[in-house]
């Protein structure tokens, strides 16, 4: 085993880092709070001029044709940030969908707009499809989706009962899907909620067989661990450097094993995360009959993980850990939201003991 | 980034679990578990010389010194493939992962030649003397001393938690050779043979009814001055680095903690709750918390990995080994706790559950050991938070 | 050194159930009134002038105070029986709820006889508000750094700096704080410190919001700017201020608001999950209810030690840090169990709503009225390791 960043790739890290910081300082995830925006336009148009949001788009469709490590690379920047941008359902999930599930006329038709940040797409449909009766008709409601509101595409998973599925294209004027914004305590991203009627339209050419099914699932579940995996590091810094600098006692706080034996536990929790996070990455497509399992494990672990030490940062802050005049609650706040999306806590760890039901 | 073997690691990881498979046999076991105190140690010795001969034992070392100057991947395998096979705890541990590296990386040429090829193949079986009585973690104030006597040293003193000292040949002493420095910059360390006059080693019983650490008393003990190893009240620096190899030695304990999640497993299906009703597998809480240990084994491992990639080859392993040190040995006293409780829901009448539980109890009463041996979890953390997080002291 | 931590367990008397009775009543009417919600979806006290002027009037302010201070002489138990009934059911005690609980009380064992005439009839007429003035940017859990100053002047005292965290300095009369008066000694940092009675209506006084992260407003930045107050407004001696605000912050810590805060929640869990639930679930609600159970006899132990004179204070440290991380405990479980339910994301879910408003508010409990770290100090030195 090598479990190792290649030099590239920890180029790319760099380079993502001081866009984001240039692009997404902390007072611009505070000014989108009081924005009504759907996503930070300009991080997204700097993304899209740096090639990131082509990651997973093969040149020819104007992408950079990087990976899902160079992607995950990415979502972590973005999630220390507070970043408010549709990169995990756009520039990750919706091109892996239209890249293998598409027609040559659909990939032409939308790969390219998304390397060239002109839209951002929102996908339903994981791990509760909408449901397809016989005579066509589709019901499916979900809440909270990530990015759906203002979404210029919306890709929802379509099951006809029938094992395999399909994946529907609605564009963002299609009168059956309604979706409406769904307000959160998460001011750093928008939400929405989607209600499903009408009947099929469009949907991309080929089917989503179990295989695709795992391998959406999995891409969303350790896409999204990936984001809460930077948020959790970035809140770990935070109360560190307070441990170090908030004098009580004539002494920085950091010196009393109480503090320290705290955050101690919190970096072996992180680097545990860290590891089971890019293994989870990493067998998207390089082990893809276990990345289900492992990408649940992730999300499952970082779930609780990350919630442990962004509560924790607003511990070790004290009371100006419980206002808005410092940073610590929009960590809490986005770690909440991350458990939900993409299935509740539960679902995550539910799978894991099928999996070892399956063993008995 | 690679996270499966590549086919030179999977060849020589078939390799591994062949000769395993000849050589760690059911009657090899059966010997094993017949012998006691210097007859086992002496049927480890050969183990040791059978995995050197094989290639197995120190795969990463320089070839100058019994290695392969391989990639530490392999040995990482090595370590796994034991671990999966139930391999016996490994007494040469402490000469092989940590006194013979400490040795390549400080001690002169001539120690060199003379201790590492006979550590690497267990013609010697080495222990460590560094805790005293009252200086445990606080080790850096030990008070046994080492006193120049022409081109003699003379050792009086105490050591305590010294594991094997009672069938070990050596033993790598740290003692206070300046009595006017700082407390850390006023110890040396030693190569002693444990056979020298005026050495009394008293075994402690431990809680898991072994003997494997004793009290060792020095008593006018006299060493030739080429014993020293490194420099003369530069001892510290010796001990600290071969705390920083022993943490990495630990790494073995996260393959063991996968390996004691398939067994978690099997005892969960092969036991039936007292009612009869159920195998506790079938239990949801049982699953929920085998699931739980499970994930951190799967993580204790991937940890493995991704640290050994962390530093080049050869290079001392830094404080992230007190990550890896706190979580698996905390996580292998969960787990052995885990068995405990599922055991205690089966019935204990009967004499195969009862066996099986004796087996699991002792390793579960050995699991109390090792999140304090090494630097106890709560020192870990210190280390972790002042060195890693760069927190005041 | 022996560890003598007792827990007297505690039966209540015939008149404390009688007069629980009468609580009862009292808050049934209050709802059909719809003063107070039939079901909560907040946690924490609401604010209400009108609600804590009609307990006065049914003479449960100042439960334990002498008659001739407007008191009811009533005892410690009553008293926790009174609270518990109210928080249990939402009220909004918040208005008066700091004068009636450590205020009042540090008035009478400390205050003049001026001073008890003067506010305590008062407070138990559920009339006058107070807040407390005791953190500030620097002194946070290290309460004895505090800079804020009361320089002697003619007639008076002459306030400069700044207090923090101040709840409702925005809506109460008075502010009951802790200045400097005199520089600390380096024998004892906690010597020249003096407690005062603030009339917040005096001019200089800014009081600036500061957001909670629920985005309400409770908190202060209390800043004076040169105030200037009367001779009378110090509460008992000179430069012994510390003793005294540790008899305030005893009290602080000692009752069922601190692990009620989510009680709401958890009765709210078990009201939607229904009867029909799975083992596992049982098992984590049973859990739950034998924390409450067990932290409700700690608490009316303490109050009963209270009762009884004595100083209870490891025994509070111990009930507050475990009472704030039961509390910390009901939203977790509850969003485990409801998050995965269907009708979790309905609009009209008020579950939900109070779930979140949990949420939002846990990392305070842990927080506020001395940290679990502070607590755990505490209780350490109880054993004789500090």
């Amino acid at each position: 085993m090598q479990f190792s960043f290649t030099e590239d790739q920890e180029m790319i890290r760099q380079s993502v880092l001081e866009l984001v910081a240039r692009a997404c300082p902390i007072s611009e995830v505070r000014a989108f709070g009081q924005s009504e925006a759907a996503y930070s336009d300009r991080l997204w148009q700097d993304l899209a001029g740096a090639g990131f949001l082509g990651a997973l788009i093969p040149e020819a469709h104007g992408g950079s044709d990087l990976g899902m490590l160079e992607a995950g690379i990415v979502l972590e920047v973005l999630g220390g940030a507070l970043a408010s941008v549709p990169y995990l359902s756009t520039a990750v999930a919706a091109a892996d969908l239209i890249g293998r599930l598409g027609s040559d006329t659909q990939k032409a038709q939308w790969l390219p707009k998304i390397a060239a940040g002109q839209i951002s797409v929102a996908v339903a449909g994981w791990p509760e499809a909408a449901s397809v009766s016989d005579d066509g008709q589709i019901q499916g409601n979900w809440a909270p989706v990530a990015n759906a509101a203002g979404a210029d595409l919306l890709l929802v998973v379509l099951n006809d009962g029938g094992g395999n599925a399909q994946v529907g294209v609605l564009e963002n004027s299609n009168a059956d899907a309604m979706v409406k914004e769904f307000p959160t305590m998460d001011s750093t991203r928008r939400f929405g909620a989607i209600k499903l009627t009408g009947t099929v339209g469009e949907c991309l050419e080929k089917p989503l067989d179990p295989a695709g099914q795992a391998r959406l699932g999995a891409i969303l579940a350790a896409g999204a661990a990936g984001e809460m995996m930077g948020g959790a590091a970035r809140a770990m810094d935070m109360a560190t450097s307070y441990a170090k600098e908030r004098i009580q006692f004539g002494r920085p706080i950091g010196t009393f094993q109480a503090i320290k034996h705290m955050l101690a536990d919190q970096l072996v929790a992180l680097e545990g995360l860290r590891s089971i996070v890019w293994y989870a990455l990493w067998s998207i497509d390089h082990a893809p009959e276990e990345a289900l399992l492992a990408a649940v494990t992730a999300k499952g672990v970082a779930d609780k993980v990350v919630l442990q030490i962004a509560s924790e940062n607003i511990q070790v802050h004290g009371g100006s850990g419980f206002t808005t005049d410092i940073d610590a609650h929009l960590y809490v706040k986005r770690a909440q939201l991350d458990r939900m999306i993409w299935g509740p806590p539960s679902h995550h760890t539910d799978l894991l003991e099928q999996r070892l039901a399956e063993l008995a | 980034m690679r996270l499966r073997d590549s086919s030179e690691e999977a060849t020589f990881r078939a390799y591994v679990r062949t000769w395993l498979g000849e050589n760690l046999t059911d009657q090899w076991r059966q010997d094993y578990a017949s012998l006691e105190g210097r007859e086992r140690i002496d049927f480890l010795r050969k183990w040791q010389g059978q995995l050197y001969e094989a290639g197995l034992a120190v795969r990463s070392w320089p070839n100058a010194y019994g290695g392969k100057d391989a990639p530490l991947t392999e040995d990482l395998i090595v370590f796994e493939e034991l671990a999966n096979h139930d391999a016996p705890p490994d007494v040469f541990r402490i000469g092989v992962r940590i006194i013979a590296p400490m040795l390549m990386k400080l001690a002169r040429a001539d120690q060199r030649e003379t201790y590492v090829p006979r550590i690497a193949d267990g013609r010697d079986l080495w222990s460590q003397g560094f805790s005293e009585p009252a200086f445990g973690s606080d080790l850096s104030a030990l008070t046994t001393r080492a006193v120049r006597k022409g081109d003699k040293f003379v050792i009086n003193g105490q050591k305590v938690w010294n594991t094997y000292g009672h069938l070990a040949d050596y033993c790598l002493l740290l003692a206070r050779t300046n009595q006017n420095a700082p407390p850390h910059k006023g110890l040396s360390t030693f190569v002693v043979p444990l056979t020298t006059k005026g050495i009394d080693i008293r075994p402690l019983r431990q809680m898991n009814g072994q003997q494997d650490f004793n009290e060792i008393f020095f008593d006018d003990v006299e060493i030739g001055e080429e014993a020293l190893v490194g420099e003369l009240d530069g001892g510290w620096k010796v001990a600290m680095t071969m705390l920083d190899f022993e943490r990495r030695g630990i790494s073995v304990l996260g393959f063991g903690c996968r390996r004691l999640y398939e067994k978690l497993i099997a005892l969960a299906r092969a036991t039936r709750t007292r009612d009869g009703d159920h195998n506790l597998i079938d239990l949801p809480d049982v699953r929920e918390n085998i699931a739980r240990v499970g994930v951190q084994a799967r993580i204790a491992v991937l940890n493995n990995h991704r640290f050994a990639a962390m530093h080049s080859e050869g290079s001392v392993p830094g404080p992230e080994t007190s990550v890896q040190k706190l979580h698996t040995t905390e996580l292998n006293k969960t787990m052995h706790a885990l068995a405990l409780d599922l055991i205690g829901r089966a019935d204990l009448t009967n004499p195969q559950v009862r066996k099986s539980f004796s087996s699991w109890e002792r390793e579960y009463l050995t699991s109390f050991g090792m999140t304090i041996a090494g630097g106890t979890s709560q020192i870990q953390r210190n280390i972790i938070s002042e060195r890693l997080l760069g927190l005041p002291r | 050194m022996s560890w003598d931590v007792r827990f007297t367990p505690i039966v209540l008397s015939e008149r404390c159930e009688t007069l629980r009775g009468e609580v009862r009543d009292f808050l049934t009417q209050q709802r059909k009134a719809g003063i107070i919600p039939e079901v909560p979806t907040r946690v924490g006290m609401d604010y209400s002038a009108d609600f804590s002027r009609s307990l006065g009037e049914r003479g449960w302010l100042g439960w334990r105070w002498p008659k001739a201070y407007g008191g009811h002489e009533g005892t410690a138990l009553e008293r926790y029986v009174i609270t518990e009934e109210l928080l249990a059911a939402g009220a909004p005690v918040r208005a008066h709820w700091v004068a009636d609980r450590q205020s009042g009380p540090v008035l009478l064992t400390f205050g003049s006889e001026a001073q008890k005439q003067n506010y305590l009839p008062r407070v138990a007429a559920g009339e006058c508000f107070f807040c407390i003035g005791l953190s500030e940017p620097d002194s946070g859990s290290d309460l004895a750094s505090l800079r804020c100053r009361a320089e002697k002047i003619d007639g008076g005292f002459r306030i400069t700096g700044t207090k923090l965290w101040t709840s409702n300095a925005h809506r109460a009369h008075y502010m009951l704080a802790l200045f400097r008066t005199a520089p600390a000694t380096a024998e004892n940092r906690r010597s020249g410190l003096s407690q005062f009675i603030v009339d917040l209506s005096t001019p200089g006084i800014e009081v600036r919001p500061v957001l909670n992260l629920a985005g309400e407003h409770d908190f202060n930045e209390v800043h004076f700017d040169g105030v200037e107050i009367p001779d009378d407004s110090l509460v008992g001696t000179l430069n012994m201020g510390w003793r005294q605000a540790s008899a305030e912050l005893a009290y602080e810590r000692s009752g069922p608001e601190r692990w009620l805060s989510t009680y709401h929640l958890l009765a709210r869990l078990v009201e939607t999950l229904g009867p029909d639930v799975s083992e596992d679930i049982r098992t984590q609600i049973g859990e739950l209810l034998v924390d409450l159970v067990t932290l409700r006899q700690m608490s009316l132990s303490v109050a009963g030690m209270l009762e009884a004179g004595q100083e209870p204070t490891v025994q509070a440290a111990v009930v507050k840090e475990i009472g704030t991380r039961f509390e910390q405990r009901i939203p977790r479980v509850a969003h485990q169990l409801l998050s995965a339910r269907s009708d979790y994301d309905d609009q009209d879910n008020t579950v939900r709503d109070l779930l979140e408003h949990a949420i939002l508010w846990s990392p305070a409990f842990t927080i506020r009225g001395g940290t679990t770290e502070i607590l755990r100090g505490i209780i350490a030195r109880g054993l004789g390791l500090r």
